[in-house]
């Protein structure tokens, strides 16, 4: 298995907790992010993040934000 | 129009009011000081538990048997710090709860001030949405929204933060300011894709055995009746999570009792044998899925859930239908056909078949052991009695003994798997059901994790009867250590105090009992006895729960008992069911 980079472009609500939220799925198994880039638009906002991990566990990385109520999308750029 | 002044934590109260909030499990502190100056002059029933730990179990307990939120509240600190066990245990097992702390005034966070802890940070991972109340004008949208959000789509628990400052603020509101106040009423998802719906029809039309898993979803949603009203109309056996214990009546001829690490060995079978799984409101979780390259090798999936989070994150599905289960059961269309009838009858009377050979350990009524206590508890608890349990041995045998006959009667810890929850639990649910027996069922390890309720019990007058199954060990740890770690026990002897004087000290009756006869006469004593009970049994100190899967295996390698344990007319029935096993064609 090696590890890929990924770059995801989030839609998300503007809300306090929501880049925590992001980020605790990435957190939560030791990993870092490489970057990370937020801009609001009003009540929503976009955070892209770069991150290296290998497919499987970056699938499950993205189950995980799914079940995050202010994540709208996540798109694998 | 008139205008009225109140203050901020008389505001929060009179909201919770308005959304119909009857009973708050709750426990006093500093900062949330402005709140408890109004609770005396509540509707609601404030419960003081002695614990937060235990007011966020009681709060869940509430929510599994009502089905509403349930609702905890703590101080700042180490009241919301305390309460974190209990909101991760309702995150694990998807159930609604709003958790309100008190936080230290705005101007002091930040100042590491006495009391002051980062609650929304510590709970972010483990609730759907924190929220921190920053002005009160904030507090009915906050309140509803949290509301809304505990209920909505998978359920689960919201934290809201509210600083002192806020509680002890005033506001100006008209005095029709209640009628905006409305209970959030939630459509079922259906956000189903008619593709993967066609073709989860036409995998089920063509199973040759299907198998039904229903888990907690089906509990979740309200929808017990209409997948029973389904699987016998479309002749599918269907097996349960221990989570979605209560989704059949046990005694429901299509019905399996439930899979997993100590689910029936027919159940677990069934699913490595079924060539269809539909996957109902579960999560495939571990405890269920063991080696996932293992899992029901001969089946396609199909998976309707709620959460699309739970599409394919650990098992596969060829369908994944993603709706609340009510929206499913509306739209599925029957397939049973000439084509499949006999099929289906078939692989019905395999897994009968299956059940007579692989049936649960009899209770042999000599030895006094849980399996033997817990069959005398479930002969004689009435039918509609709620049980808890705790965590471990007993847990799994209650799940395993105890047939509750209604749903959302069987409260366990699954997810979490947390000791201490049984007992707050059982307080939780006697507070929404002060008709209805309720029964702690716990070992000795988790009543004293939370032994402090007791009182809480006498203050409230709650008559819930609690049973100690005391083996003197952390009876689950120390079978692993048997089987896994070469009979190595380490840290899970229990020197026990003398559980019958020191309930008898927060003023409770109380029998110790170390045979079956005395204790069926103690059940009768329980219950004779109008308040709360404590039945301490010395059960056998090294058993076994089985069926078991070991940790890195699959379902197909359930340990079943040694053949020496069965009884003679067991032994004999299971050499019938092989023959009529073998002349039964599933293929």
């Amino acid at each position: 298995m090696t590890a890929i980079l990924h770059h995801w472009e989030i839609q998300c609500m503007h809300t306090p907790d929501v880049i925590d939220r992001i980020l605790m799925n990435i957190r939560k198994r030791g990993m870092l992010v490489n970057s990370l880039h937020y801009t609001s638009h009003g009540d929503t906002a976009t955070c892209i993040i770069e991150f290296e991990d290998e497919e499987a566990s970056a699938n499950r990385i993205h189950s995980n934000m799914l079940r995050v109520l202010d994540i709208v999308s996540i798109n694998r750029l | 129009m008139l205008k009225l002044k109140l203050k901020g934590a008389r505001y929060i109260i009179r909201i919770l009011e308005l959304l119909e909030f009857k009973d708050i499990f709750a426990y006093p502190g500093g900062a949330i000081l402005p709140i408890y100056d109004e609770i005396p002059f509540s509707k609601m029933r404030h419960i003081l538990v002695r614990h937060e730990q235990a007011a966020a179990f009681a709060a869940e307990g509430y929510a599994r048997v009502t089905g509403k939120p349930g609702i905890c509240l703590a101080t700042s600190g180490p009241g919301a710090t305390n309460l974190v066990t209990g909101i991760a245990d309702a995150w694990a097992d998807s159930i609604p709860m709003i958790a309100i702390t008190g936080q230290v005034r705005q101007e002091l966070i930040g100042t590491d001030a006495f009391q002051e802890t980062d609650t929304t940070g510590i709970c972010t991972p483990i609730t759907k949405k924190t929220f921190i109340i920053k002005n009160i004008k904030d507090a009915p949208k906050i309140l509803v929204e949290a509301y809304r959000i505990s209920i909505t789509g998978r359920p689960g628990p919201v934290l809201i933060d509210i600083p002192r400052d806020v509680q002890g603020a005033d506001i100006e509101l008209d005095e029709n300011w209640e009628k905006a106040i409305k209970i959030p009423v939630v459509a079922p998802l259906d956000n189903i894709d008619n593709k993967e719906f066609d073709k989860a029809v036409e995998l089920l039309k063509k199973a040759k055995k299907p198998l039904i898993i229903a888990g907690h979803g089906v509990l979740l949603s309200d929808t017990w009746q209409k997948l029973r009203n389904f699987v016998a109309a479309e002749h599918i056996p269907a097996v349960s999570t221990i989570l979605g214990i209560g989704v059949f009546e046990s005694s429901d001829p299509l019905y399996f009792s439930w899979l997993g690490m100590h689910g029936m060995k027919y159940a677990n079978d069934a699913v490595q044998e079924a060539d269809l799984i539909m996957a109902l409101g579960i999560r495939f979780d571990d405890r269920i899925t063991f080696k996932l390259d293992k899992f029901a090798p001969k089946a396609q999936v199909i998976h309707v859930d709620i959460d699309k989070s739970e599409s394919g994150k650990n098992v596969p599905a060829k369908a994944f239908i993603h709706c609340d289960l009510k929206v499913f059961f509306e739209k599925m269309p029957l397939t049973i056909s000439d084509s499949n009838r006999e099929q289906r009858t078939s692989w019905v009377n395999y897994m009968q078949a299956l059940k007579a050979k692989f049936p649960l350990k009899p209770a042999d009524g000599k030895k006094f052991d849980m399996v033997n206590a817990l069959s005398i508890l479930q002969q004689n608890i009435p039918a509609n009695a709620i049980v808890t349990t705790d965590v471990g041995q007993h847990q799994m045998w209650s799940a395993q003994y105890l047939q509750r006959v209604q749903p959302n009667h069987f409260l366990t810890s699954g997810g979490l798997g947390a000791m201490g929850f049984g007992f707050p639990a059982a307080i939780g649910a006697q507070a929404a059901h002060l008709d209805k027996q309720v029964w702690a069922v716990t070992g000795d390890g988790g009543f004293q994790m939370n032994i402090q309720e007791l009182i809480t019990l006498v203050q409230e007058n709650y008559p819930v009867k609690i049973l100690i199954l005391d083996n003197c060990y952390l009876g689950m740890v120390r079978q692993w250590q048997e089987q896994f770690y070469a009979k190595n026990y380490s840290g899970v002897d229990l020197f026990n105090p003398n559980f019958v004087k020191l309930v008898e000290a927060y003023h409770l009756p109380a029998v110790m009992v170390d045979n079956n006869h005395d204790f069926a006469g103690a059940i009768l004593q329980a219950q004779q006895h109008d308040g709360p009970f404590v039945i301490h049994a010395k059960v056998l100190k090294e058993e076994n729960v089985l069926p078991m899967v070991a940790p890195g295996t699959s379902l197909s390698d359930t340990i079943y008992y040694p053949e020496n344990e069965y009884l003679p007319e067991v032994k004999e029935t299971k050499s019938i069911v092989e023959k009529t096993l073998a002349s039964i064609n599933v293929n």
